[in-house]
């Protein structure tokens, strides 16, 4: 039982819950289980509980691996190459279960532009060389540069 | 305890990307070693302006700023600087306050970057909290006639006068209204309200009691995007430490009045920029966007009267109680009054954030504050607003920026990003990834949106390809303009401002993609 108490079941907590429940996963995704608890701290209809968290961006209704590695695609970071760092991403973590790689949109650090996300880390200015030392410490186990 | 020579360090997201606990960790045992501790104080303050400098503090009273500052560093800079005497040349630069960081103009951003975000009491020291004594004393009218004569304008994009919505919101008879500090900030290249929060979130605070005092308001809530964590973690806790200070909470001066503030985490949606999506994800729904009116004035959260403000705006308000309205619509032009914050970005030395007066002219903001191009590179676009923002061309480089001057070119405003291209920039490619944004982020609520903004981005994707012929390019045009007058929020209703302003200044590019033979047919 994830750690609900700390806020009230009222319904407009849920965005938190959903968080505090996602968090608490080291898959970090929302499990069907995870979304009946909420709604059942909320005393709210599952399918209710299921339309918001699939309508937000930041929560995953689909297992993911343990780093989930987030590349910002705003006009900035494409600017400075962040499609093509993508791209080579894609092809050098195919194999790898653990990671899960994901687009994402401006993440406001545009001055260490491109920027890519691993887990609650940000990484700026990043190259495709400092990218394959990152991706071979990940596949080490370790969310580092 | 009474230091000879002090250093600032800048802690905000992009120097914390770049390990600045660590070099203050690092500096903080080196002084140590040396026994200087006693003598050098460190402190963190938020952001100076600058993104691009790395790890970087000023030390006062020397005003020398370090930039790019690694931990390899620090020893030699302590023996150099602190212990002998000599600031380390190739590291530092004068702070040139007056022209890079425009210090003298800087009404929102005033403390940041000088005093401990994290310090109520840094925040008092510099007159933080009079401006709100003030208002209680003035009383509801007098404060809202002052606002009205500053003339300010909300800071999220749409420019309505802030006068105007508090008035709407204060003249409801509800006993319970709300109001709602609209801090997810999502708008591409846009991290000011980010960096105000990060810098100054007690100034936020305040403005927002005050406006919650002449709206009738007694809760408040900051809707904060979750990517945020620093933004959250410092609010909350100027929340608590004002609360403590009796600055929030019940009979606040011993005036009667009470509000209380809470912070709500958002989980990544663009959308809920737009007010009443905001409102519905408060109330713990999807981000759709609302029906106006009735407008969140009138009936807002929960049915009730809200005042949906964003941060710039109500950042700008304990200035204008403690100097006057007047003060306030001095400065700028006649119908956009005060300053602005914009963060500059691309192809320039000086990227960050600066706030000037409006009516500031584009080429001012690119070669005085941002620096100019960086070296052999050529102007080619400035994008003004943001993903729903303009292209503006070489020709509109002394357009002034403001709100008149813009809506003539039919631009506008936005979040204050401008975004700087240089000659060697694929105009098409940034088209791209900002059609794929708005792809992205849109709601689903409405079909134009929803299935106009599929169409736009497989159109370019044909171009880029080399497959289209020139009546793709009017149905970039045509499709973008039916989603202006028929999509339901102004995501749908943006697209059109980009699409027509690459079509109109940077045709050329477009027809390059676009085959000869195909062109006759």
């Amino acid at each position: 039982m994830t750690n609900f108490e700390k806020y009230l079941p009222k319904p407009e907590n849920i965005l938190q819950l959903l968080h505090l429940a996602q968090d608490a996963n080291p898959l970090q995704y929302l499990s069907k289980d995870a979304l009946m608890e909420v709604a059942e701290f909320l005393k709210m209809p599952y399918n209710q509980v299921y339309s918001v968290a699939s309508f937000y961006s930041m929560f995953s209704l689909k297992l993911r691996g343990k780093f989930v590695i987030k590349v910002c695609l705003s006009p900035h970071c494409v600017v400075q190459g962040s499609d093509n760092l993508f791209d080579y991403l894609k092809k050098a973590t195919k194999k790898m279960d653990e990671v899960s790689l994901e687009a994402c949109q401006c993440l406001g650090v545009c001055g260490n532009a491109p920027v890519v996300l691993v887990n609650d880390k940000v990484y700026g200015n990043m190259t495709q060389e400092k990218l394959a030392g990152l991706v071979q410490n990940l596949k080490e186990g370790e969310n580092v540069l | 305890m009474f230091y000879r020579s002090h250093l600032l360090f800048v802690v905000d997201d992009h120097s914390l990307g770049k390990g600045v606990k660590k070099v203050i960790k690092a500096i903080r045992d080196e002084l140590a070693k040396n026994g200087l501790d006693n003598e050098v104080g460190v402190l963190e303050t938020g952001t100076l302006g600058y993104i691009s400098k790395g790890v970087h503090f000023i030390v006062y009273p020397d005003n020398l700023l370090y930039h790019d500052v690694t931990v390899e560093d620090v020893p030699f800079i302590v023996l150099e600087h602190f212990l002998k005497g000599r600031p380390v040349k190739k590291l530092c630069q004068e702070a040139k306050q007056e022209v890079d960081l425009a210090y003298s103009q800087r009404i929102v951003l005033k403390n940041s970057g000088k005093i401990d975000p994290e310090s109520i009491d840094e925040y008092i020291a510099v007159d933080g909290y009079q401006s709100l004594g003030k208002a209680l004393q003035m009383g509801k009218e007098a404060v809202l006639q002052e606002i009205k004569t500053s003339n300010l304008r909300g800071r999220g994009g749409a420019g309505f006068p802030t006068g105007v919505k508090l008035e709407m919101t204060a003249k409801q008879e509800e006993k319970q209204k709300y109001i709602v500090v609209n801090a997810d900030e999502g708008e591409a290249g846009t991290f000011k309200d980010r960096l105000i929060m990060e810098g100054d979130p007690h100034k936020l605070l305040e403005g927002m009691t005050i406006a919650a005092f002449v709206a009738g308001a007694d809760t408040g809530y900051i809707y904060i995007r979750g990517e945020y964590q620093l933004c959250i973690s410092r609010l909350e806790k100027a929340i608590k430490q004002a609360k403590e200070y009796g600055l929030l909470g019940k009979d606040i001066f011993g005036s009667g009045f009470d509000f209380e503030v809470m912070v709500k985490v958002g989980a990544g949606a663009y959308i809920c920029g737009e007010e009443t999506a905001l409102l519905n994800s408060l109330e713990g729904g999807r981000g759709n966007p609302r029906c106006k009116p009735p407008y969140p004035g009138v009936s807002g959260l929960w049915g009730k009267p809200t005042v949906v403000n964003n941060v710039e705006t109500l950042s700008n308000l304990p200035a204008i109680i403690e100097k006057g309205g007047e003060w306030f619509a001095s400065i700028g032009t006649p119908k956009s009054c005060g300053t602005k914050v914009y963060t500059i970005l691309g192809d320039v030395n000086n990227p960050g954030l600066i706030e000037v007066p409006m009516g500031t002219t584009l080429s001012e903001i690119i070669f005085k504050y941002g620096g100019g191009l960086k070296e052999g590179e050529q102007f080619k676009a400035a994008l003004v607003g943001g993903a729903a923002g303009m292209f503006l061309p070489k020709e509109l480089l002394q357009i002034k920026l403001d709100f008149e001057n813009l809506s003539k070119e039919s631009a506008v405003l936005g979040s204050g990003a401008i975004l700087i291209l240089s000659e060697r920039t694929n105009m098409l490619k940034v088209l791209r990834s900002i059609l794929n944004f708005f792809l992205h982020e849109s709601c689903g609520k409405c079909s134009p949106c929803r299935i106009g903004c599929k169409v736009l981005v497989n159109i370019v994707d044909k171009i880029v390809a080399g497959q289209a012929d020139a009546s793709d390019v009017q149905r970039l045009l045509s499709v973008s303009k039916v989603m202006q007058k028929t999509a339901f929020c102004a995501l749908g209703q943006s697209p059109i401002m980009p699409i027509a302003s690459m079509v109109k200044y940077f045709g050329d590019e477009i027809e390059k993609f676009i085959g000869e033979e195909r062109k006759c047919k």
